[in-house]
């Protein structure tokens, strides 16, 4: 017999909870158990995605440490003018990294409001690639195991939390070296730039 | 020249300034000794170079002596913190500057409220003072205007507000007639004159335009770093 779960990811702990409740001759086993190869190339496939969410992740963090940056050495006569007027530069600071963290925010709305579209179209019909698998004159079939041509597309609310952490940690992080270097603004050279 | 006493506001003892521009070192100061008193309007002025814009910087604590002792109010400025010097620049300094030198984002009212504002001070309180100083500069109905919205004596008068807005010690004016016309030049020497005539607010200037030693009561001329000169002008003179 075979059962299919919503979610793959709880395989392991209703094989478990099968076992205890069923005649002790009788086996549960999980798909990874089964199906070792599909585990791999499963391991494969997440191993792959994460190395490429962590290069994103570096890019977009350079990319906003370039925009943070840039926007305070634009504004440098404008920090120098707040520290002769008696903004400290731990206020300085404070004022570029909430301005850091607005970005983040901000970025993360506007990031959901644009591909939330998308995403939903995505999530109710799937990536069909039977094209290029037949382009390629390959099957989808894995240590035996045939799969569907179109691949589903979903997040798991999780996942969304974990990004949103941490794209507002790499902005914030991106953002500490241009509020340092904001609040040590000279006023005496920053005044003088026109 | 008098010695320091309860009316001593400012007071340079053997303050010297080098600026390292690579190998070469430009002496600012030569060992400026000066006093400046509560409630003057003095003048400081001499030849480019001579070290007047200095002075004015080391008093508004934005740089500090390489060496001599230089006292606001009885404190050296050469051994507090950045904070403490933060927050003298706070309470006790107003600066006027030649650029006039407005956050360009904000309007007039936001710009001559903005120390107050980082002093703490009541919404209430600060509205009520900083629409009565827009409105003793001549700029009421103008709250609004950002800078760019401004001409430059506008935008100068706005500054003034802004330095006396948080009822500083001394108002420091670096070269503050020198983007303005003859006519906005005088009016605006007025005002600040009237200010330290009806208010008692001490105004050191750093300048070589003759309209503000015009009016200023006392004249410290500088040459090479060091005083040359030091008169106090009869009044109406």
């Amino acid at each position: 017999m075979a059962i299919f779960l919503e979610d793959g990811r709880n395989a392991a702990a209703v094989a478990e909870r099968m076992a205890t409740q069923l005649d002790p001759e009788t086996t549960v086993l999980t798909w990874d158990v089964l199906q070792p190869e599909i585990k791999t190339f499963v391991a494969m496939k997440v191993g792959g995605g994460r190395v490429m969410i962590g290069i994103i992740g570096l890019l977009v963090a350079a990319g906003i440490f370039n925009t943070l940056f840039m926007s305070v050495l634009e504004r440098t006569r404008e920090f120098g003018i707040m520290i002769a007027l008696g903004y400290s530069p731990r206020q300085i600071f404070a004022l570029v990294m909430f301005e850091s963290g607005f970005l983040a925010v901000m970025g993360l709305i506007g990031t959901a409001a644009v591909s939330f579209m998308p995403y939903k179209a995505l999530n109710e019909n799937g990536i069909d690639i039977s094209a290029q698998i037949e382009e390629a004159g390959a099957s989808m079939d894995i240590g035996g195991v045939g799969m569907d041509t179109v691949m589903p597309v979903g997040i798991f609310p999780e996942s969304v939390v974990a990004i949103a952490v941490l794209i507002v940690t790499a902005t914030m992080v991106a953002g500490i070296y241009p509020a340092w270097r904001a609040g040590r603004v000279s006023p005496v050279n920053a005044i003088n730039l026109v | 020249m008098s010695p320091a006493n309860a009316s001593t506001l400012v007071e340079f003892q053997g303050v010297t300034k080098v600026y390292s521009q690579g190998k070469v070192e430009v002496k600012a100061l030569r060992g400026l000794d000066l006093t400046i008193h509560k409630g003057d309007f003095v003048a400081i002025w001499g030849p480019s170079g001579s070290g007047k814009t200095t002075a004015l910087n080391l008093i508004g604590a934005l740089d500090a002596p390489t060496s001599g002792t230089l006292r606001l109010e009885g404190k050296d400025l050469g051994t507090m913190s950045r904070r403490a010097l933060s927050v003298m620049r706070r309470d006790r300094i107003g600066f006027v500057f030649q650029a006039y030198n407005l956050i360009p984002v904000l309007s007039a009212y936001e710009n001559a409220e903005s120390v107050m504002a980082l002093q703490g001070k009541p919404a209430a309180e600060r509205k009520a003072r900083v629409m009565g100083l827009l409105k003793d500069v001549g700029l009421e109905g103008l709250e609004n205007r950002r800078p760019h919205e401004m001409s430059g004596g506008q935008q100068q008068r706005v500054a003034i507000a802004r330095a006396i807005a948080s009822n500083p010690a001394v108002v420091l004016a670096d070269e503050p007639t020198a983007n303005v016309d003859s006519e906005t030049s005088e009016k605006l020497l007025k005002l600040m004159a009237d200010l330290n005539n009806d208010h008692g607010v001490t105004f050191i200037f750093s300048t070589h335009d003759p309209r503000v030693m015009k009016y200023a009561k006392r004249l410290v001329g500088l040459v090479d770093g060091k005083v040359a000169s030091d008169v106090l002008k009869e009044q109406g003179q």
